[in-house]
Parts: structure tokens; C-alpha cells; sequence
């Protein structure tokens, strides 16, 4: 039984291509983390980056084409369907779209309850229904909405029955596809509270994917920033947020729109769009947008170093630790 | 964390089922329907039409009503004591009219029934799977839906014999391939849902997932289809009988009926005009009924 | 004010929108003016009635359910519900331009880009096809997009370019007033950067007016020079920037800014705003934001706040303020 602190999650070279009439697709292009349990590991980036491919490869909802994702010391490629099964358990997902991840025909009831049904895990009908009642305090829903459909309830209770619904097997890790994307301002910030107290009182581990900074920033430890399906940039939040270190981090972090109207910063706007993923050519796939270009930038992509204690970056500006 | 703040008043499911109802979908959905004039004519019409089937031993007498030739009487146009008049055998035309209502009824759904089953399996399978399944199964369902559908029950009753079970399983498979597509094309519309793919990340199994959550939710155009289908089958079926394939005389069948009368149409048309209204109500009421079910579930609408 | 020096007036606007028997008010006794070259962001969320409030300046409710009950929208001192059917489709495109949240949905994939910037241009003005054509060049060009790209199907375009060409659409008939609804909630947080930083410079360019609506006090601060906030239909707070910003006073606003996650303070919890948003077929009675309001008193329960002005620019509905200017959060 691993502590707080040990590695929970251990992903390795990780890859899932797809084939398009145009050719090979790099939604995922052999990124490498790993997470400690009870920590939460943000995952950013802008459409087409590959990060909510990357949620779903690593939980085997969609099968890699390559690498390695090690869950609690279990290699997850090597399970077959019945220990997936299993072990699917400890690892769940909360949705985006609070619209589309519930089963219309379904009671909020029924939705929580299946997972622990299915998982044999309360025989007893009356005693997994009191367990259905605990996971709707834990995520501040009122009793007398059990027999409710989705329909009829607003963005931000049916996110809170997607998070029971993933707390109802009590998983060791979540992953949290842009969870608060769809919801209103004030909504966002009461889900952001519930989850950071999930996590603080169960010590769950977060891969928190999410194209908004400020909001990843809030709630993560570590940030991980993707770039067309490459691993850019990864350090702990602060580290990230005062001295990023990858052009393409700055001008995310240059982008974000502050509510204030005194010492406004200039912004970092970035040349032109998103290359294709399609066939990408071995060099900076930021290359032709990045205003600190290099020539080797054209010719050779750059590695994953660690820059900083543990900070890492793929970039030719910047060197490894010590050299 | 399993802190219960909030006091729990009972102790059992059914009590807390019992206190916090399910808001009924079925009644929602059955008091938008009842807005929709021309669905519920349909709707009263179709009652009316069943209801009499179901009466018919009730209302008259097979044997010495329906069958029974008097050839006294042939040929009399409406009148107080036959209020349809009679046929060129001197028989009831109303009592034929309400034994064939049966007849049609009976085997219409019946065989439409057969063709929802094999649909649900073949469709849901190549919809939920996708892939060669998918192209393997559509290609397979072209196949027939390039035979009309007179021509394939031709075929069949042709080769295995002229007996009702035979006439329901040939219009059964003419109509399978069709309702394949239908079903085929709803659990598309479903499969990408997140709902599904959370229902896997739970653990669930796909016969799970297509049972519980795939076809629960595709229910409404497979249902619309089921009245509209059963409309084409009633008149595959008189289509069939007026060709003498499909029931015989003396068996009573709104198809034969107007086979048998169309001699005489020119001096007697009472005697077509019965059978034909019949179909033609029959046909309309389900119809209507059809087209008001697609508006009542029309997914657009919801809230 | 002279009602010719503001390029839009929107006085005492009331929308209902009658669904089966139910009656949704959108939109409840909402004045918003805007004066010649300035912009104006309509801050809200979902159901705030800020949508609604943006199609009644063209007349463009969706039938039959949308109703206008009462109140009067001017623009360029034109009466908009006194013009007659031909009179306001000559304004729409041309003196009124709109540009809507969703780019993919907004483009007529079977056109051309450059037939569409054109097609504006040729209802609203004599122009000859190949004219049309060049300022249709022009326009992309002035969007930032290479002109050669004009004989380009919409789907050979990115999300942002659409965006763009969306906007250069809009622009064609140099509009006066130009409705902007959520421009760029779409889009990825750096090609947001590029598009707002492209409306700015063509705010600097042109007399144009612009009504911003968005749910991000950020976009509002780098765009905008007033500010209405909406809540449940009603405008509660209305100013200047430098009056929301730095002299807030509405309990909602006060909420809209503090359940914003600090980038300075990662380790700060979130104050969200309690409770949820009202239906609107169901408002709480007297002030729709009392069950979710801090400072609620009783008469918050019973009677709806007045309007009370705190400067020139700045005016408040709420009832900490029925006596005095003073800040009372």
C-alpha cells in the first residue's frame, strides 16, 4: 500500500498515433511523467495538443500504440480485459460536458450507484443505497434530488453527480478532463473548493487537464504544459508560473486575460497558427511560431531536460542541470 | 470521507424511493403527445380499429356470418340489415371487414415484432462496434433491401408454402434489414456520448452497455419506425392477398376482399370501397400516429 | 445627452419569451447607452438575458416564443420597433453588425469567404461584383489574414481565422454599432489574445461602437471603456471601467471578482458565490440576488431595489444603498 509521496502513477514514453486519410496522426507523441500520490498533476494546453487523449490513453479507454503507463506498480499495457476491469476501480474520470455524461434516462441515484454495483463491492441493496446518500453529502447534493434525471438540473449539480460518480469505487487516482470548462464563473469556483476537498480528506491523486490557466494554477501542484502532442514543460506550479521557462509557456501565460486595469503586462502574441499534426517533421514543433527561433530549432527536436530541479523543459535555449 | 451531516429520516431504499419520487418521463411525454391534434385522432383511430379486432367474435359470427355463402342475398348495396351491404357471395361485408382487421392486425405486428428483434440485434451490433462488424452486417442487409418486398415474400411463400406463419416470417425479413438501419443509425447517434464511455470506465461490460444505456436511449426512433413499418406491412399483406398469395378465400382479408370484388367494381362498388376505406384508415391512423410520435420525442424539443 | 451623440440607446427594455404556457423574463427594465467610439461590455452568466438583450437591437427574437413588452432601443436616434420591415433590414449589416459566439455555425460552408464579406457589401451598397471582390480583399487583409485566401471555403480555415473572417464579415459595410456576443469564448486562450488585440486596434481606427457581451471580467478589462453587469435580466451595477474595477459596490459584482482564481495567490481558497443561478421562470421575490447575497436584508426579500446613480458614470441597484454613496462591502 503506497504512503503520500510514492509514486502512484508512472507514465513512460507514451504514444497514441492515429491513422487519417492524410496520414499519421501524433496526438500523443511520447511523453514521460510520473505523479506522487495524494498530488495533483496539471495538464495544459490549447486544442489539438493531445492532453485529453492523453487522460484517456493512460486510463486504457483508448490503447496507446507505444509506451508504458505503470499504475500502482502494475504495468496497465500488460492487464488483460478481466484485471483492467479490476484495477479500473482505483483509477476513474470526471468529464468534461456535464450535458453529455449522463445517461438521460437514468436517475442521479441510479448513475452513482451503478459503479458500486458493478463492482460487487455492497451486495446489500438498502446498505449501497446509504452509500449512494454519503457520496451525495461528500459532493453536497440534497437527498431529496435522487430520483431527479440529468435534464433537469442545472451544469453544476450534474458535474457534482459526475465527481460522485467517480468517488463511488474509491479510486486512488482521477483523472479530471477539463471538469469546470463548461461552467459558469461562480459555479467553477464552488466545484474547484469541492475538489480540492475531496482530495485534502481522501487522498486522491488529480491529473487535472484543462486549457485554463488560472484555473490549473488554483488547484495544481506540479503543471505540465502540452504542445501538438509533445511534453513542453513541467514544474511545479510556482516555479512554472513565476520563471517559465518554454516560449510557448510564456506566451500562454502572457495570454491569459486578467481582470484588473492597473499593471497590465504586455503581451507575448504568438506568430500565425497551430502547424499540423500529421506527419510532423523531428524538429521544434513550436518552431515557426516561436519568436526565439533558432536555427537548430529547424533541424533538430529538442529532448526533455530537466533545467531546474525538477523543472524540465524541452527547448534548445536552455541547457540541463549542471552542464 | 463518510461524515453524514445531514440527518437521515429512513433506513431503507423504499422508503426514500417513496418520499422522493421519480418524475414520471412516460407522463410528460404522454401529456405533450395529447397536444397534438391530428396524432391523437390517429391515436383514437387506431383504438378503434384494434378494438374491434379484438371484439370481432363478439360482434358477429365467423362461421355463419363470414364464410357462409348465401347467394340470396349477393350483391345488396348498404342497407339497415347490412350496414356495408353484401359481397358477391351474399356474405356480411362489415362482419368480413371486422374478421380481416384481424387478420391484417395480427400479422402486421406480429411480423414487425420479428423484424424489431433481428434489427435490434444486427443494428445495435453494427452501430455500437463499428468497424468491419459494421461493414460486414451493412453489406449483408443491402443485399435485401435491394429485393422488394412483394418479390421476397413472393419468393419465400413460394418455396416454403402459402400458410400465415410463413406470410409473417417473410414480411418479418423483408422489413429486418430496414429496421437494422433504423437502429443502426440511433445507436450512432448515441455511441459517442460520454455517458458510454463513463459507463466503461466503470467497469461496465458492452452487453451491459448496449442493454442499458446504448438502446434505452434510441428507443424514440426506433418506436416512430415500429408504427410507420407496421402500416407498410398491413399493406404488403393486402398487397399480397390481392394477388392471391397471400391469404385464401374464404378467409376474410381486406386484399382478397378487393381482389375478389373487382369485378364487379363497376355496377357494385360498395363492394371495394369497404375494404379499400378500411386500408386506407388503417394506414392513415398509423401514420399519424407515427408522425406524432416523432414530434412528441424529438429530442430538439427537450427542454 | 443629446440622444444624436450616443450611437446607441437602450431604454426601459422588458423581453419575456412564452414557452408553453410559461412565461421566462429574460430581460427586465435594461437601459444601456453607449456614446460615438466607445465599447461597452455586457458582463453576465448563463440566463443573465445578455444574448436577448443584444438580438432585440435588431429585432431578432426568436419567434413566436420571444415577446418585447415594452421599452425603446435607438440607434443613431433611429426608434428600431417604429421601422418598418424594409427600413430595418436596411439596417441590419449596415449601420448594425453582429458577430456571434460559435464561428463554425456562423459561416455558410458553401460559400467562399470573399463571397461572403461580399455579400453585405452588395445588399447594403451599389457595388459592382469585381469592386466587391477587392474590398472583400481588403477586409481580409485589414483582419489579418492574406488576401489571396479569398476564394477559400470556410472548412480550409482555423478556428480563430473563422473567427476573423466572422469579424471581417461584420465590418464590410463599416457598421456603427457592432454587437460582439462572446467573440472569442471559443477559441484557445493565444489566438483570444490575437483576436482581441485585432478588435483593439480596430477600435483605434474607427468611430464604431462596439457592445462586448462576455462572461470575463478579463476580456472586459483589456477591451472595454463601460461596463453593465447583469444578473437574472436586470443591469445591477453599471459604470466605467475604472468604477467596476476599482469601486465596486454591488454584493454580485463584488462575487464575480472573488470567485476568480488569483494567479498572484495560488494558495488563496476560492470564494465562490453560495447557492446557484435563479430560474428565470421562477425569480425570488424583491431582489433577484437576495438568497445568494451576503448582505441581504429584509426589505431585499420584499421590494425590488431602485436604481440609485453614486456619480456621473457609476449607478448601483441594490438596497445597501438606498441612503448613501458610501461603500458598504
Amino acid at each position: 500500500m503506497n504512503s503520500l509521496g510514492e509514486i502512484l502513477l508512472e507514465v513512460k514514453n507514451l504514444k497514441k498515433y492515429f491513422h487519417v486519410a492524410a496520414g499519421t496522426l501524433h496526438a500523443v507523441d511520447d511523453v514521460s511523467f510520473t505523479l506522487e500520490e495524494g498530488r495533483t498533476l496539471g495538464i495544459v494546453g490549447e486544442s489539438g495538443c493531445g492532453k485529453t487523449t492523453l487522460g484517456r490513453t493512460i486510463l486504457r479507454l483508448i490503447e496507446p500504440t507505444s509506451g508504458e503507463m505503470v499504475f500502482n506498480g502494475k504495468d496497465l499495457r500488460k492487464l488483460n480485459t478481466s484485471e483492467m476491469r479490476y484495477i479500473r476501480r482505483e483509477m476513474q474520470i470526471i468529464f468534461q460536458d456535464p450535458y453529455s455524461s449522463l445517461n438521460p434516462r437514468k436517475t442521479i441515484a441510479e448513475t452513482i450507484e451503478e459503479p458500486i454495483f458493478l463492482a460487487g463491492l455492497i451486495p446489500d441493496s438498502d446498505k449501497r443505497f446509504m452509500r449512494v446518500l454519503d457520496l451525495m453529502d461528500t459532493v453536497g447534493l440534497a437527498q431529496r434530488l435522487i430520483n431527479t434525471y440529468p435534464h433537469e438540473l442545472d451544469g453544476g449539480r450534474r458535474q457534482r453527480v459526475g465527481i460522485a460518480r467517480a468517488l463511488a469505487m474509491n479510486p486512488k487516482f482521477i483523472v479530471c478532463d477539463e471538469p469546470v470548462s463548461s461552467l459558469d464563473v461562480s459555479i467553477q469556483a464552488q466545484i474547484l473548493n469541492l475538489m480540492k476537498t475531496i482530495q485534502r480528506d481522501m487522498g486522491i491523486t488529480y491529473l487535472f487537464i484543462t486549457h485554463d490557466l488560472s484555473v490549473v494554477n488554483h488547484i495544481s501542484d506540479d503543471i505540465a504544459v502540452m504542445y501538438l502532442g509533445r511534453l513542453v514543460e513541467k514544474a511545479p506550479s510556482e516555479a512554472l508560473f513565476q520563471k517559465p521557462l518554454h516560449p510557448y509557456t510564456e506566451a500562454l501565460l502572457s495570454a491569459i486575460p486578467v481582470a484588473r486595469i492597473h499593471n497590465r503586462h504586455e503581451r507575448i502574441l504568438l506568430k500565425g497558427e497551430l502547424t499540423s499534426p500529421i506527419n510532423p517533421e523531428p524538429v521544434c514543433r513550436f518552431a515557426a511560431r516561436c519568436n526565439q527561433c533558432m536555427d537548430i530549432c529547424t533541424k533538430e527536436e529538442p529532448p526533455l531536460i530537466e533545467a531546474r530541479p525538477n523543472h524540465f523543459v524541452a527547448c534548445h535555449l536552455h541547457k540541463p542541470m549542471g552542464s | 470521507m463518510q461524515a453524514t451531516s445531514t440527518a437521515r429520516p429512513f433506513t431503507t431504499k423504499k422508503e426514500f424511493y417513496a418520499q422522493f419520487k421519480k418524475k414520471s418521463i412516460a407522463h410528460e411525454l404522454w401529456l405533450r403527445f395529447l397536444k397534438n391534434k391530428t396524432a391523437v385522432m390517429g391515436l383514437i383511430i387506431f383504438c378503434i380499429i384494434v378494438a374491434v379486432a379484438i371484439t370481432a367474435p363478439w360482434i358477429t359470427n365467423y362461421d355463419t356470418v363470414v364464410i357462409k355463402m348465401n347467394i340470396a342475398e349477393r350483391l345488396q348495396p348498404p342497407s339497415m340489415n347490412h350496414w356495408f351491404g353484401t359481397d358477391e357471395l351474399g356474405r356480411d361485408i362489415l362482419a368480413r371487414i371486422v374478421y380481416g382487421a384481424r387478420v391484417s392486425l395480427v400479422i402486421g405486428i406480429s411480423a414487425i415484432f420479428v423484424s424489431l428483434m433481428v434489427g435490434l440485434v444486427l443494428g445495435g451490433a453494427a452501430g455500437y462496434y463499428g468497424g468491419k462488424t459494421d461493414s460486414l452486417i451493412m453489406r449483408g442487409t443491402d443485399v435485401f433491401l435491394c429485393l422488394p418486398d412483394v418479390l421476397l415474400a413472393l419468393a419465400i411463400i413460394a418455396a416454403f408454402g402459402n400458410t400465415k406463419l410463413n406470410l409473417t416470417i417473410a414480411i418479418g425479413l423483408a422489413f429486418s434489414p430496414k429496421f437494422s438501419r433504423v437502429v443502426r443509425s440511433a445507436v450512432i447517434g448515441v455511441r459517442d456520448n460520454e455517458y458510454i464511455e463513463a459507463a466503461r470506465s466503470i467497469g461496465a461490460l458492452d452487453k451491459r452497455i448496449i442493454s442499458r444505456h446504448v438502446l434505452p436511449n434510441c428507443i424514440g426512433p426506433i418506436i416512430v419506425q415500429v408504427t410507420l413499418y407496421v402500416a407498410n406491412a398491413i399493406l404488403t399483406i393486402a398487397a399480397l392477398s390481392f394477388l392471391g398469395l397471400g391469404i385464401q378465400p374464404p378467409t376474410p382479408e381486406w386484399g382478397n376482399m378487393l381482389a375478389s370484388g373487382r369485378t364487379y367494381m363497376r355496377d357494385f362498388p360498395h363492394i371495394v370501397m369497404a375494404p379499400g376505406l378500411a386500408i386506407f384508415f388503417t394506414i392513415l391512423a398509423l401514420n399519424l400516429l407515427g408522425d406524432g410520435l416523432r414530434d412528441t420525442l424529438d429530442p430538439r424539443l427537450k427542454h | 445627452m443629446n440622444a444624436q451623440q450616443n450611437t446607441l440607446e437602450i431604454k426601459n427594455l422588458t423581453v419575456e419569451y412564452v414557452v408553453d404556457d410559461e412565461v421566462v423574463h429574460a430581460v427586465t427594465g435594461v437601459n444601456i447607452t453607449i456614446p460615438a467610439g466607445k465599447t461597452f461590455g455586457l458582463v453576465g452568466e448563463t440566463g443573465a438575458g445578455k444574448t436577448t438583450t443584444a438580438l432585440s437591437i435588431l429585432n431578432l427574437l426568436p419567434l413566436p416564443a420571444g415577446r418585447i413588452v415594452s421599452g425603446e432601443i435607438f440607434v443613431n436616434g433611429q426608434d428600431v420597433f417604429k421601422l418598418s420591415p424594409k427600413q430595418l433590414r436596411a439596417m441590419r449589416g449596415s449601420q448594425v453588425a453582429m458577430v456571434f459566439q460559435d464561428p463554425m455555425s456562423s459561416l455558410n460552408p458553401i460559400k467562399t469567404v470573399g463571397e461572403q464579406i461580399a455579400e453585405g457589401m452588395k445588399i447594403h451598397r451599389e457595388v459592382s461584383d469585381k469592386e466587391a471582390l477587392r474590398q472583400a480583399t481588403n477586409m481580409l487583409e485589414m483582419v489579418g489574414i492574406p488576401g489571396g485566401r479569398v476564394s477559400e471555403y470556410p472548412h480550409q480555415f482555423s478556428g480563430g481565422m473563422k473567427q476573423r473572417v466572422i469579424i471581417a464579415i461584420a465590418l464590410a459595410c463599416n457598421p456603427d454599432l457592432l454587437i460582439a456576443d462572446e467573440p472569442t469564448t471559443a477559441l484557445d486562450v493565444t489566438i483570444q489574445a490575437q483576436v482581441l488585440k485585432l478588435i483593439k486596434e480596430l477600435r483605434e481606427k474607427s468611430p464604431m461602437v462596439m457592445l462586448m457581451i462576455t462572461h470575463a471580467l478579463g476580456i472586459v478589462a483589456e477591451v472595454c471603456d463601460f461596463v453593465g453587469i447583469m444578473y437574472a435580466g436586470r443591469i445591477v451595477e453599471c459604470g466605467t471601467l475604472a468604477d467596476i474595477f476599482d469601486n465596486l459596490r454591488h454584493p454580485y459584482t463584488r462575487g464575480l471578482f472573488d470567485s476568480l482564481p488569483d494567479i498572484e495567490n495560488r494558495r488563496a481558497e476560492l470564494k465562490p458565490i453560495p447557492g446557484l443561478i435563479p430560474d428565470p421562470m421562477n425569480l425570488p421575490p424583491g431582489c433577484a440576488f437576495h438568497p445568494r447575497c451576503s448582505y441581504a436584508k429584509p426589505e431585499c426579500s420584499r421590494d425590488l431595489p431602485q436604481v440609485r446613480w453614486l456619480s456621473d458614470t457609476h449607478y448601483v441597484s441594490c438596497h445597501l444603498y438606498n441612503e448613501t454613496v458610501e461603500n458598504m462591502l
